[in-house]
């Protein structure tokens, strides 16, 4: 386990230094006269020249990738280029909302597909039929699109929840609630689809698997049966679902972060790539790759927890 | 089921009821808008208009200001004067004003505070280049032009004009802790960089009058959506929108500001010399003539504008309605010009596409249009880092382009006409209009206007540009007082929303 889980993490350092350095150079082919796009249309070109140099832009990119790896491997991603603050002081406090919406809703659509899933293994009937439907709504309708038809019902029509805006659980839970329902359900629709369908196939796999008549043969109660080692033996693949729709999930709360004005990491990376603000388009290249190393290394950890047969490798 | 229904009822009516809560709060003392771009710096020195005027006007005053319309009032200077030759401005300094850091205002502050504005290399110093000296004289502030300079009151109106703390002049921490004598003061503590700025009142503002609510909150909504769904849903009481969205939101109850600040159409940038054909002003009349404006109007943005041939706005003293149909659409009247031209077999011009700000449609437009007239249009496809600076570069005989039509007709002038103005990227000269520009900056203020329409005149019949209409822009509101839109700005002025 300790072997596995060093050579993972020195994998995983190996890979964020070459998805920085591409990512870096992606942006620096790609950034064209950032200073214009900063000082906007009416810039003189004295002052164009001045701000390249004040950025550093005008040395070679290998001394500025240096630079700001130097930076990075501290974890300071310096000065933001369109901002005020440094990219530190907005990233961290937008990647805890972002974790916060994307982690509440991996729970939420864990435990409902969970249960539904299992429901509809062992039940058939109309609990799988819902079951079948859901995967078809959750792989058809974009997570955007479910956004728009939450806030207007939910925010605009029968004003219950916030339409826009993010408030912190310690200023206010009640509020907290308010902001963060609608987000999550929309970001959560498609995870549940895809989760309780693979919870759906697992169990029904596992259930016709031969220990399991054994078990009943010795005289355990289905519902023992099911619960404790069905669940079990079917939960590998289930969290490998997960995972992925939680690398996916980070992606996808861009767009409905966007429409419901979370202050996360969504809107910052559209507005720090529309600008070529390099520094902070970095950082949240950097950050986002930890995230997903790291929950890719908690997957197969607990994958291993859940299922001793699973060898780490 | 009657259960579920009793329920349902329950749920709704308390539903509305948080609903009316909500509302009441919004409309109480607090002031929410939506702005549509975060700032990039919140020091004085680096003040912004358009979409970010009001993160400055909440914190700063300002040496002068505007009404709606344009007109210059007193701020922080109460009188200004020009001498005979109009090269020496004197402006007298109010009295009495504190900053919300325990100093007075007084003539040396407004002295140190324009020296920054021209020197510190932010959006404000191109509006303070001509001045070259800045004194103070007791309590008024005398500024030395290099030359005249007609439309530097305007500028000190806006952001140039801008007066902080000399404590936080230069600070690095300026940018995100502002120090002015406005009515408000950024609440650190309760705002979220990039998403939401709040501030409270200044117990100590000097223009409490016209200061109508006790709290500001500035929210960021980049996504046309968020910002619709936060007006209809009251969590905002003001904001600037996209034409898109306008029918919806008056559909919601809401009201609109609606002004006419830029203008779309093709910018002409190989003007001299005769290495294009632009250069000759037969084709550029032909292109203005191949191009049904109102249908493109209708069919690009929904008729939210006015066709227009001028650049001029109606907000200009050059401003002239006949030139708003100067080059009526033909086709066979764009070919007779076409056939006049030295290219009576057509041409090539190169221009720049950018379909992610100005979407597909209207370069097929431009391409089919200018066909039909034998120009043959050579695109080449630009991303947001490279379309401003090429065009800047001179890669481009022409361009589509939205610009900010700025009521001030001095800084048109100087950003689109004159030799060396920055989107005058040829140089393009015409000793008539080099003339009469002398002439106004020169001339006293009852002169000007018919100097404007004699350079307007100019620049309509030798078809300086392509515009096709000017944009409307909808600054949505309810349960606040907007008079009108902002002449020359795209937002409503905060001290004008009441």
């Amino acid at each position: 386990m300790l072997n596995f889980t060093l050579r993972r993490v020195f994998n995983g350092i190996v890979m964020m230094v070459a998805v920085s350095f591409l990512a870096y150079f992606l942006l620096y082919i790609g950034a064209g006269n950032v200073a214009r796009l900063i000082l906007g249309l009416e810039a003189t070109p004295e002052q164009i020249n001045e701000l390249n140099e004040q950025l550093g832009l005008n040395r070679p990119f290998i001394e500025q990738f240096l630079t700001w790896l130097s930076g990075a491997v501290r974890l300071d991603f310096g000065a933001s280029w369109s901002m005020p603050e440094t990219v530190n002081e907005v990233l961290f406090p937008r990647l805890g909302v972002t974790l916060t919406i994307v982690a509440l809703t991996t729970l939420v659509a864990a435990i409902i597909a969970i249960v539904l899933g299992t429901l509809a293994a062992i039940h058939g009937g109309f609990v799988d039929r819902i079951v079948q439907f859901l995967g078809l709504i959750g792989f058809a309708v974009p997570g955007f699109l479910v956004a728009f038809f939450l806030v207007t019902l939910f925010a605009i029509q029968i004003p219950i929840f916030n339409a826009v805006g993010y408030t912190d659980f310690s200023e206010n839970p009640s509020e907290w609630a308010k902001s963060i329902t609608l987000p999550v359900a929309a970001l959560a629709l498609s995870a549940l689809a895809a989760v309780a369908q693979q919870v759906r196939g697992s169990v029904t796999d596992a259930i016709n698997m031969d220990y399991v008549r054994t078990l009943r043969a010795r005289g355990l109660s289905f519902n023992r049966v099911v619960y404790k080692h069905v669940l079990r033996n079917a939960g590998g693949p289930a969290l490998s679902i997960l995972g992925v729709q939680f690398v996916g999930m980070l992606g996808g709360s861009v767009l409905v972060e966007q429409i419901f004005a979370i202050p996360g990491l969504g809107p910052y990376a559209v507005s720090s790539t529309a600008v070529s603000d390099i520094p902070a388009v970095m950082g949240l290249v950097v950050v986002t790759a930890l995230v997903v190393i790291v929950v890719n290394l908690i997957i197969d950890l607990l994958s291993a927890a859940l299922n001793p047969k699973v060898r780490l490798s | 089921m009657k259960s579920f229904k009793a329920l349902a009822a329950v749920a709704i009516a308390a539903a509305l009821a948080m609903g009316s809560v909500t509302g009441a709060g919004a409309a109480g003392k607090t002031l929410s808008l939506g702005a549509i771009a975060k700032p990039v710096s919140l020091a004085a020195d680096q003040a912004e208009y358009g979409n970010r005027a009001w993160f400055y006007q909440a914190v700063y005053d300002s040496l002068l200001v505007k009404a709606e319309d344009g007109t210059l009032k007193a701020g922080l200077a109460t009188k200004w004067s020009y001498n005979a030759l109009q090269t020496q401005l004197t402006l007298t300094i109010r009295t009495g004003v504190k900053f919300t850091d325990g100093t007075a205002l007084n003539a040396a502050a407004v002295v140190k505070n324009i020296i920054a504005n021209r020197d510190k290399n932010g959006p404000t110093a191109n509006y303070l280049a001509s001045v070259k000296q800045v004194v103070a004289d007791g309590n008024n502030v005398i500024l030395g032009l290099k030359a005249a300079d007609p439309a530097l009151l305007d500028y000190l109106a806006n952001t140039a004009g801008t007066v902080g703390a000399p404590s936080n002049i230069g600070k690095a921490s300026a940018a995100t802790s502002p120090i002015g004598s406005g009515p408000y003061i950024l609440d650190k503590a309760k705002t979220r960089a990039g998403s939401k700025y709040v501030y409270t009142a200044n117990p100590n503002y000097w223009n409490k009058a016209n200061r109508k609510y006790d709290a500001l909150v500035i929210s960021i909504y980049e996504d046309t959506t968020a910002m619709t769904n936060a007006l209809k849903s009251g969590a905002i009481q003001g904001g600037n929108v996209t034409t898109t969205t306008v029918n919806t939101l008056k559909a919601a109850g809401l009201k609109m500001a609606s002004g006419y600040v830029d203008a779309k159409g093709i910018y002409f940038s190989s003007r001299s010399g005769s290495k294009s054909c632009i250069s000759d002003v037969n084709v550029r009349r032909a292109i203005n003539t191949a191009f049904d404006r109102a249908a493109m109007l209708q069919s690009l943005d929904n008729g939210f504008g006015k066709v227009t041939t001028q650049y001029f706005s109606t907000a200009s003293k050059g401003y002239d309605t006949a030139f708003d149909k100067k080059y009526a659409y033909s086709i066979d009247a764009a070919k007779a010009l076409m056939a006049k031209s030295s290219f009576p077999n057509g041409c090539t011009i190169t221009m720049p596409t950018f379909a992610p700000y100005f979407g597909e449609a209207v370069y097929s437009i431009i391409k089919a249009q200018l066909g039909k007239i034998g120009v043959t249009v050579k695109e080449i496809e630009e991303t947001g880092g490279t379309f401003i600076s090429n065009i800047l570069g001179g890669k481009y005989d022409a361009y589509l382009m939205q610009f900010e039509r700025a009521g001030n007709s001095w800084q048109f002038l100087n950003f689109m006409i004159t030799k060396g103005a920055t989107f005058n990227t040829d140089n393009y000269e015409e000793a008539t209009v080099t003339k009469l520009i002398a002439d106004f900056a020169k001339a006293s203020a009852a002169k000007q206007p018919a100097i404007l329409k004699a350079i307007n005149t100019e620049l309509v019949n030798n078809a300086w540009f392509c515009p096709w209409y000017a944009l409307q822009s909808n600054f949505a509101y309810k349960g606040i007082v907007v008079k009108s839109a902002q002449a020359g700005n795209i937002i409503p002025f905060l001290y004008n929303i009441k």
